[in-house]
């Protein structure tokens, strides 16, 4: 659905919305990465594989969006789009995430650069329904 | 912050009383005017650093401080050996991140003419921004000396000379990094980063002394007005990033092993005696050696940029100061047992070190006015120099502030103007000011800080730093 911003005195808030957990989930991702590069610029042209899991929801979006800045910082590439399916495992204590992220590599003169993230926080960390079932989540980041 | 919450002790002291689970009582060093625009966060982040198992004498915050992750930006917390705690909050996610001060024997009639050149150089051999890469491609064996070396690695190298090792905290050099506890992520996170500036408030300034508050103070640093410094402000790059995210995962399990009851969750933390924490300390000294590895190639390159545009500049270590560490000290305790140093281990997540005069960790040139406290101002404003007290060694672990602080979030920044516009105004201040992201510029404007004068000067009141000098920029690469 969308992503948005929200306000942090030294850091700054993102936050996604959807209409699964999934995809909410996927539109934070977006907003991490519009954060670095202007994100329409990139063309979501290669494929990578993220994996993550976590106890909860909560983590799990730290776990997912703290992947996908490793995977980018290590191939030197920014994403675009993102494509996440949440499960659980067989015994039904941990959620497992899959999801495919796609982009291209980072190009300065190209993707008109912002500022690095330097990592998802427990700050302001929150995963919740509005009451028209939207998900929501969010959490500050460091930069 | 609310006044009433708190109970004075002095003009730039204000103490927060020791309630529910509280171990120590806060303490805020600020003056009223900066207590009062202070957010009202600060207050429960150093009343939740109180709490934490082995803390001493007091929870602390400095007068920059603000919002941060568990511990507030600007919170020192010292913990005891065996019964305290080591905590990812109390360093962040930029372990070792810190200043280093460039003394050159040019002034400002020399450089200003110069200015558009020898930034322009400097941009261009300086790598900076978002995901740069610089040119030293460690081997796996040449990253383990960079993690238990630091700077010490990058003289041997032949970047820089052994001078500079003098002049950096730890020599430049911190014991305790054991490499095998860094993950390999991390590790493949570093490729090519060392020697990088990196993004965000990183910067590289060309700055002059515009004032000199301690005659005696500067010349023993060796300064005189209009003399050209460089500041360096950066620090330990993905790597630093990736061990603190990985670590607050650990330690939060170690949390919950070890039945520490924690207020919020970057606040946690594992007994320093447990294998969790001491393999996160050793870790993040990797992290400290990293950043003093970066500083010392990048002093380097800067020297190298100036060699093509000066005749002759002779470049040397002033000092230069980490803002987040976390550290094994000696202080005076007084808790009934004489006047006895006890071995503590010192967290300062947006602090900086103010060791007093006589202090064994300061470099003998300095060691009988204290250790050069270095306070970063934000792009085109003023930045300063300070040395550390007696007082700071008795009151606050021998800790200062670090910079201004925000006061403006990045959001707000943005939507006001345009960046060409602030480039001019700053233009016009005669700051010549370059950088990658244009977008970040508008986040890193001046208004969107605090007031650094007013931060440094109740630094100055409260005697836990003194003034030497004061120094604007002329130049600024904004990572």
């Amino acid at each position: 659905m969308s992503y948005q911003f929200f306000e942090h005195k030294a850091d700054i808030g993102i936050k996604g919305i959807g209409k699964t957990i999934a995809k909410s989930f996927e539109e934070t991702a977006k907003a991490l990465f519009d954060l670095e590069v202007d994100i329409k610029k990139v063309k979501p042209q290669k494929k990578f594989s993220i994996m993550a899991e976590a106890q909860n929801y909560e983590e799990l979006l730290i776990e997912f969006l703290n992947a996908l800045l490793a995977e980018s910082g290590i191939k030197e590439m920014v994403f675009s789009k993102f494509l996440v399916k949440i499960s659980q495992d067989k015994r039904k204590d941990r959620l497992i995430l899959k999801a495919n992220a796609y982009g291209e590599k980072l190009n300065i003169k190209k993707h008109n650069i912002g500022v690095e993230v330097k990592a998802a926080t427990y700050g302001e960390l929150k995963v919740y329904q509005d009451k028209n079932k939207n998900w929501i989540n969010q959490c500050i980041v460091d930069v | 912050m609310e006044l009433n919450k708190l109970k004075k002790i002095n003009e730039n002291e204000w103490e927060i009383p020791k309630q529910n689970e509280m171990r120590v009582p806060g303490k805020i060093f600020a003056s009223k005017k900066l207590i009062i625009d202070m957010d009202n966060k600060v207050y429960e982040q150093v009343s939740n650093v109180a709490t934490l198992p082995g803390i001493q004498k007091f929870s602390l915050a400095m007068p920059d401080a603000h919002w941060g992750y568990g511990f507030p930006i600007g919170g020192v917390g010292a913990f005891d050996l065996n019964s305290g705690v080591i905590s990812v909050g109390g360093v962040g996610f930029d372990g070792g991140c810190g200043v280093r001060m460039l003394r050159t024997n040019l002034f400002l009639d020399d450089v200003k003419p110069k200015i558009k050149e020898i930034i322009d150089k400097l941009f261009d051999i300086v790598p900076s921004g978002v995901g740069i890469r610089g040119k030293i491609m460690l081997s796996d064996r040449e990253v383990n000396n960079v993690l238990k070396s630091g700077a010490k690695w990058a003289v041997e190298q032949g970047y820089g000379d052994k001078k500079d090792l003098k002049f950096i905290e730890d020599n430049g050099e911190i014991k305790n990094a054991e490499p095998k506890n860094v993950s390999e992520l991390a590790l493949k996170r570093e490729k090519k980063q060392i020697g990088t500036l990196g993004s965000g408030n990183h910067y590289l300034e060309i700055q002059y002394v515009d004032e000199i508050f301690d005659k005696k103070a500067a010349k023993i640093f060796g300064l005189e007005e209009n003399q050209i410094v460089i500041s360096v402000h950066c620090g330990s790059r993905a790597l630093g990033h990736q061990i603190g995210t990985d670590y607050l995962k650990t330690l939060a399990e170690a949390s919950r092993k070890y039945n520490i009851p924690i207020r919020e969750r970057e606040l946690v933390c594992a007994p320093i005696n447990s294998d969790e924490g001491q393999r996160y300390f050793s870790a993040v000294c990797c992290a400290l050696n990293y950043a003093y590895a970066n500083r010392q190639i990048i002093t380097n390159l800067i020297r190298d940029g100036f060699e093509k545009i000066f005749r002759n500049p002779k470049i040397e270590t002033l000092y230069e100061i980490s803002h987040n560490s976390v550290k094994i000290e000696e202080h005076f305790l007084n808790n009934g047992n004489g006047n006895k140093k006890t071995n503590l281990l010192v967290h300062r997540k947006g602090a900086t070190r103010a060791f007093g005069p006589n202090h064994k960790d300061i470099p003998q040139a300095y060691k009988t006015i204290g250790q050069p406290v270095i306070i970063g101002g934000s792009m085109g404003t003023e930045s300063y120099l300070l040395h550390g007290t007696d007082y700071a060694m008795k009151n606050s672990f021998g800790s200062s502030c670090h910079g201004a602080g925000r006061a403006m979030s990045r959001m707000q920044a943005k939507r006001q103007e345009n960046s060409q516009v602030l480039l001019q105004q700053l233009m016009k201040k005669g700051i010549y000011v370059k950088t990658r992201s244009i977008s970040g510029l508008l986040e890193e404007k001046p208004e969107a800080y605090k007031n650094v004068s007013e931060v440094v000067q109740s630094t100055h009141d409260s005697g836990i730093a003194f003034k030497v000098a004061r120094v604007k920029p002329i130049g600024n690469i904004k990572g």
